[in-house]
């Protein structure tokens, strides 16, 4: 039987990767809310702020965690400059179209990464990568419980801006009902742009969360792409608070998944969840009825 | 004028074209397939180096003596770690390109068809890396298999674990096996459960990992409930520095021994203090005969650090050398003949193998894979005693 | 029944037909380029069959590589364990396939998932079958299956050269394409297509949706099987992460995209331009600095999706064009 101690490690770090994929999760829900455009390079923009935290500790020595705040506005400005240029002339085309556009997205700039920085696997060592907090029996690497709280504040500063800002009211009601919106004078244009970016933003807080315990490589996208579609899912499209529910559960499915049975088919497990959350509850575990 | 110029482009074209044919005509064109995009991208770009760099050496040496000092030409194909492009590239480098021999694809799945292919083309197919168990068992003719097999990494798992015991480095008996879940994992794990049964090890963990997987946590934290006193571990690269971190930050302590993927430079360099007292069965170290001096003279020439699994193709290259020195041509055939026929002893070898030679299947007796270990930050050769520089340690 | 198909268009294609049919004998073909037009007209059938399910129905699968590699692994499977004939193992596969298709076809539609719901539990269910098989060693596990070569015979489906591999492809690729030019101008293909253009409508003008979405799903999954045993027999080897890949799926609607969704001759379009073309930049640039002839790839994806929408035949002409816009 499996011990009480293997099961709450598990539970503790199905939390924190969970909010990981939540905040992974966080921007494309709101780039599939809002904009409703499957974007397949989501986990490039990902790999490319974990190469970004990457350089900037190797050639400034910039903790990685201080980095987020130069790497954010890096990914808001070249997530505008992906939505103005390649996005913006196809959001009326067909679903099939900006999937393949975005997957041609997503092939440029895996080999762009792969070109420009090589395929060799690299770790951002910090002072603190190995150190670990325990609490009681369980240990908790430090960089993964930073990652953790970060998530959560990033997560409730976002909802917070979300519900009681203007700008937060205008992506909401964009969401909602984009002809309404334009009635009421709202710039739709421009809150397409305003949250794309955001998503992409995101994702600058993210990767360097991520590439404090993870290898950075041109694949990395790839990990967590499929795993983000997922949560998105299950907390509901748009839905911010939904997709931090959403990336726990996930992670932790994926993890005390891991612990009953074989590791190779916890995968399995999340894809199941998958199916049986579309099948009977497609607007998400927090979403509200849209039908 | 206008008529003039076109005869003289004519006729430049033409030289050209003698020239180039001249040219081609004193080279023998060695075709590599290699993942040179995709997730072993790293891989297929240290094989491609560490090749180039053989190559240099052989013509630099001068060439095909035998051809009246040929030199050797690589021609590269990318397979995108897809196996219908494989094809494709196989089928490009020897119909256009020319290549006599074809080389390594390095993931077995990609080298069944690739060598199929070559097969249909009757042209030799010199897997180096690729160790899957059925490679060789095709009834094949052109394919020929450097490496010993994947059963035979367990094989020596075993082999070096009861040399462990019998020197009384350690005691051990319980062992863990962790696997990356793919082929190379399955077939590691697979044959490690066969021999660990065989030697009267007791196997306390048998558990697969998804290759490039997110978080281990939960795999290593169940690895550690077992209580092992050693750990074998298949996987490649990436997930075996994922297993590492976690472990220790988990708190297993124990011996791991890797199954020949993390003798890859960046291993040590992106881990660092973690991992010192690691284990790896290998296929070369820098302390075997010769080994100093060439790692020295890659390093001094390529700006890299060459590693045991790159050896194995910077060690393919002199073999073709060999085969066509002997063949005295550069025909498929007889390329293929002289490489069946291959004798090379230790002496001119730079891996540590007893012998390269080939049996009917294709597949090199002669090999043999040693196990390294990282003592203060470096790779150290521990077994088998014949090549030795150091005792394991396992504490 | 080919209804307002003009006879200058048909013969133009019989043309074309005629000239697959007579290449490899006319001209001395290499084998490279032989290996190139058999994987044109593969993957030209494989994104037909996908075109009937994600073009004329507008349900956009990316997991068609399960149906694949159902197909592969059902004759491949059959032929080592009992030694049973591919081709007999090919319609076998071909009807598990169908199954599996109507199993999750039936799933997503009953729950009236469309969009981004239905591509990820095509997603899912490929992705699962891709792990399952992986892990499950009876099947080869992720080792793979080898087909095992008996001996050149039209009857085991292995030949020593590739010419008979060409033209039963392109034997299943025309065939296929009839197929599809005839369900386009019946019933079927005028209810998918208003299935596709507003299924509500549809199923108010009393068009029983299910049924079709189901039919649309079975053909598509069937046909797509069928190409699974082919590549099986082809390369001599099969493994989970590429018959079930992810890849796979990608690949296979990209050329119907790029060549005109919803269109008959769309697919075998895109396959024909994007095909030769990914494997010239690939010749040209592959060697160089890693990942450069992908970027290009990449950038004429984006390309073709910013300036063609409507697809290569779409730049042909309105009229073959469907019209489903947001």
């Amino acid at each position: 039987m499996v011990s009480l101690d293997l099961f709450l490690q598990a539970v503790v770090y199905g939390l924190i990767m969970g909010s990981i994929y939540a905040l992974t999760s966080s921007g494309l829900t709101l780039i599939l809310g809002v904009l409703k455009i499957i974007n397949v390079s989501h986990g490039e923009f990902l790999m490319l702020s974990m190469y970004a935290a990457y350089y900037l500790f190797q050639g400034f020595q910039i903790d990685p965690f201080l980095a987020t705040f130069l790497i954010l506005p890096i990914l808001f400005f070249f997530g505008a400059f992906t939505f103005y240029f390649f996005i913006r002339p196809i959001l009326k085309a067909p679903e099939i179209n900006q999937i393949l556009l975005t997957i041609g997205i997503s092939i440029f700039l895996q080999n762009l990464a792969l070109a420009l920085f090589t395929a060799d696997f690299r770790t951002l060592e910090l002072s603190y990568s190995q150190k670990t907090l325990a609490l009681g029996k369980i240990s908790i690497g430090v960089p993964h419980f930073a990652a953790f709280m970060i998530s959560i504040s990033v997560t409730m500063g976002f909802y917070w801006v979300l519900k009681n800002t203007d700008l937060g009211r205008s992506i909401r009601a964009a969401a909602q009902n984009r002809e309404a919106a334009i009635l009421f004078g709202i710039n739709v244009d421009r809150i397409y742009l305003i949250t794309f970016s955001l998503g992409a933003a995101c994702l600058g807080v993210a990767g360097p969360l991520l590439a404090t315990f993870y290898y950075v490589t041109p694949t990395v996208g790839t990990v967590f792409l499929l795993t983000s579609f997922v949560v998105v899912i299950l907390g509901g499209m748009g839905n911010f608070l939904g997709a931090f529910f959403g990336g726990l559960l996930i992670g932790l499915t994926e993890s005390v998944g891991a612990i009953f049975m074989p590791g190779s088919l916890s995968p399995v497990l999340t894809f199941v969840v998958l199916i049986v959350i579309l099948l009977l509850k497609p607007e998400g575990l927090f979403g509200k009825r849209r039908r | 004028m206008k008529k003039r110029l076109t005869v003289l482009f004519v006729l430049t074209l033409s030289l050209g074209i003698f020239i180039g044919d001249a040219l081609a005509a004193v080279t023998v064109r060695i075709g590599a397939v290699l993942p040179l995009t995709g997730p072993l991208a790293m891989a297929g770009q240290r094989v491609k180096n560490v090749i180039s760099f053989a190559v240099d050496e052989v013509n630099a040496q001068g060439g095909i003596k035998a051809l009246g000092g040929a030199k050797l030409e690589l021609v590269f194909g990318d397979t995108q770690s897809k196996p219908e492009v494989a094809i494709s590239e196989v089928e490009r480098l020897v119909e256009k390109e020319n290549a006599v021999i074809l080389t390594e694809a390095w993931q077995s799945f990609i080298t069944l068809p690739a060598s199929q292919t070559a097969e249909r083309l009757k042209t030799v197919y010199y897997a180096p890396v690729s160790y899957a168990d059925n490679i060789t068992e095709r009834g094949f003719r052109y394919t020929f298999q450097q490496e010993p097999k994947a059963s035979d990494v367990a094989r020596d798992w075993v082999r070096f674990l009861n040399f462990v015991n019998a020197q009384k480095f350690a005691h051990i008996t319980k062992v863990g096996v962790i696997f990356e879940n793919t082929d190379m994992g399955q077939s590691n794990a697979a044959a490690a459960k066969k021999y660990l049964a065989e030697n009267g090890f007791k196997q306390v963990a048998d558990l697969s990992y998804p290759a490039r997987a997110s978080d281990l946590t939960s795999t290593i934290a169940k690895l550690k409930a077992s209580e092992p006193e050693v750990v074998l571990q298949a996987g490649y690269i990436g997930d075996a520095i994922l297993i590492a971190k976690t472990a220790d930050r988990l708190g297993l302590k124990v011996p791991f021994i890797d199954n020949g993927n993390i003798n890859d430079p960046s291993y040590i360099k992106t881990i660092g203090p973690i991992a010192e007292g690691k284990l790896g069965i290998n296929m070369w170290n820098k302390d075997v005969p010769g080994g100093q001096q060439l790692f020295e003279k890659y390093k001094a020439k390529m700006g890299e650090e060459i590693s045991g699994i790159f050896v194995l193709c910077y060690q393919a290259i002199w073999v073709f050398k060999e085969a066509l020195e002997k063949a005295g041509s550069a025909d498929r055939e007889a390329v293929r003949n002289a490489l069946a026929a291959l004798n090379i002893p230790a002496s001119r070898l730079y891996l540590p193998y007893e012998k390269i030679q080939f049996n009917e299947k294709g597949y090199n007796v002669g090999g043999g894979y040693i196990v390294t270990q990282v003592q203060k930050q470096e790779w150290v050769t521990v077994w088998p005693e014949k090549f030795a520089s150091k005792k394991p340690v396992l504490k | 029944m080919m209804g307002r198909g003009n006879w200058k268009f048909f013969l133009g294609l019989s043309g074309a037909l005629l000239l697959l049919i007579l290449l490899p004998l006319t001209f001395k073909i290499s084998s490279y380029s032989l290996h190139i037009f058999i994987m044109v007209l593969y993957f030209s059938y494989l994104s037909s069959a996908w075109n009937l399910l994600g073009g004329f129905a507008g349900q956009h699968s990316i997991g068609h590589s399960a149906f694949v590699g159902l197909g592969a692994y059902t004759s491949t499977f059959l032929f080592l364990q009992i030694g049973l004939n591919p081709w007999i193992g090919m319609v076998l596969g071909a009807i598990l396939a169908s199954l599996a298709g109507l199993f999750i076809g039936f799933l997503s539609f009953h729950y009236r998932l469309r969009g981004l719901y239905f591509v990820l539990v095509t997603i899912a269910f490929a992705e699962i079958l891709a792990i399952l098989f992986s892990n499950i060693r009876f099947l080869g596990g992720a080792s793979g299956l080898v087909v095992p070569l008996k001996e050149e015979s039209l009857w085991l489906f292995q030949f020593r050269s590739k010419v008979p591999y060409y033209y039963i492809i392109l034997t299943m690729l025309a065939l296929n394409i009839f197929f599809c030019y005839w369900v386009r101008w019946t019933r079927l293909g005028y209810y998918l297509m208003a299935i596709r253009e507003n299924e509500d409508a549809a199923r108010a003008m009393g068009i029983r949706v299910m049924d079709y979405k189901l039919l649309a799903t079975a053909l598509s999954a069937f046909l797509s099987a069928l190409g699974g045993t082919f590549y099986a027999q082809y390369t001599y080897f099969i493994d989970p992460l590429t018959v079930f890949g992810f890849g796979l799926s990608i690949e296979i609607l990209i050329y119907p995209i790029v060549g005109g969704v919803g269109t008959v001759l769309g697919p075998v379009i895109g396959t024909f331009v994007l095909y030769p073309f990914a494997e010239l930049i690939r010749t040209l640039l592959g060697a160089r600095t890693a990942g450069i002839h992908l970027m290009v790839y990449g950038a004429i994806l984006v390309a073709i999706m910013i300036l063609a929408p409507r697809g290569i035949v779409g730049l042909f002409g309105k009229r073959f064009s469907p019209k489903k816009e947001k």
